[in-house]
């Protein structure tokens, strides 16, 4: 968590807009895998926060707060997306190429997340980056406590033998040279 | 000696983790001004969309009661009775 002290949504909201922006921005952009998109769905996370910000009610960090909306943001959107999909797949996007590695990843971390789902992806910044406990991860995922930990554990595992493969691919190719 | 189970993280995974989720940058950045906009702008947006989905169900209702008045279709058709006789009474 950062040792940054806690601004109060209610009083401090564009402090805390201008705070935790990039954060959130990496949260959901692990979960869109476009930063395009993650920068939009960030902004209206915001506003919706901002809209919130009387029911605020401090029994975690703020930031944990955010996160939670724009989670829930989030995964709103890629519901949106795959129900579109579902109706007219031709009309509004190319063909459908499995539910998580739709999106082009751009390294081989990227592509090992692509292949976990989005609220996976989420907990796993959540807690590997962001420093969030188990149980803020919980929370801003909505989920028990013991599940984020399974989650994670089966998530490093299918990462790993994406990263042990990738690196596998790189030695063959550098050996056939 | 740390003793790693199928799931754990190993040290350079993590730095891994931590490097490529900082790699990502926000293009724009915040943008207060734009907030303030779309604040004022979604109940309207959010209006919008109920009256359009009301009106369009209103009419898709009202044009299937006259399409089917008109041609005598499904429960708005002309109901035929069918008379049973007792033929003990004849």
């Amino acid at each position: 968590m950062g040792q940054a002290p806690d601004l109060d949504p209610k009083t401090q909201f564009r402090e805390l807009y201008v705070r935790e922006y990039p954060s959130v921005f990496r949260s959901v952009r692990a979960m869109v895998l476009d930063s395009a998109t993650a920068e939009d769905l960030t902004q209206e996370a915001f506003v919706r926060a901002y809209r919130a910000r009387e029911k605020y009610r401090p029994s975690g960090p703020p930031g944990a707060w955010l996160h939670r909306i724009a989670v829930n943001v989030a995964i709103s959107y890629l519901r949106r997306q795959k129900l579109s999909r579902i109706i007219a797949p031709k009309l509004l996007a190319g063909p459908y190429l499995g539910d998580y590695g739709r999106v082009e990843a751009k390294t081989v971390l990227e592509r090992a997340l692509a292949r976990l789902s989005p609220k996976v992806r989420a907990a796993v910044v959540l807690h590997y980056y962001h420093g969030y406990t188990r149980d803020e991860v919980a929370k801003a995922l909505g989920i028990p406590s013991g599940t984020v930990a399974s989650r994670i554990a089966k998530a490093m595992a299918v990462m790993r033998v994406e990263l042990v493969g990738s690196e596998q691919k790189l030695e063959a190719a550098r050996s056939e040279r | 000696m740390k003793v790693y189970g199928k799931g754990d993280p190993l040290d350079h995974e993590v730095q891994a983790i931590q490097t490529e989720v900082s790699s990502w940058v926000p293009g724009r950045g915040p943008d207060w001004a734009d907030l303030q906009a779309r604040v004022v702008r979604e109940p309207f947006v959010r209006l919008r969309v109920y009256l359009v989905s009301a009106a369009t169900l209103t009419v898709i209702v009202a044009a299937a009661y006259f399409v089917m008045a008109t041609f005598d279709l499904g429960s708005l058709s002309t109901q035929t009775v069918v008379e049973h006789t007792n033929s003990a009474t004849r």
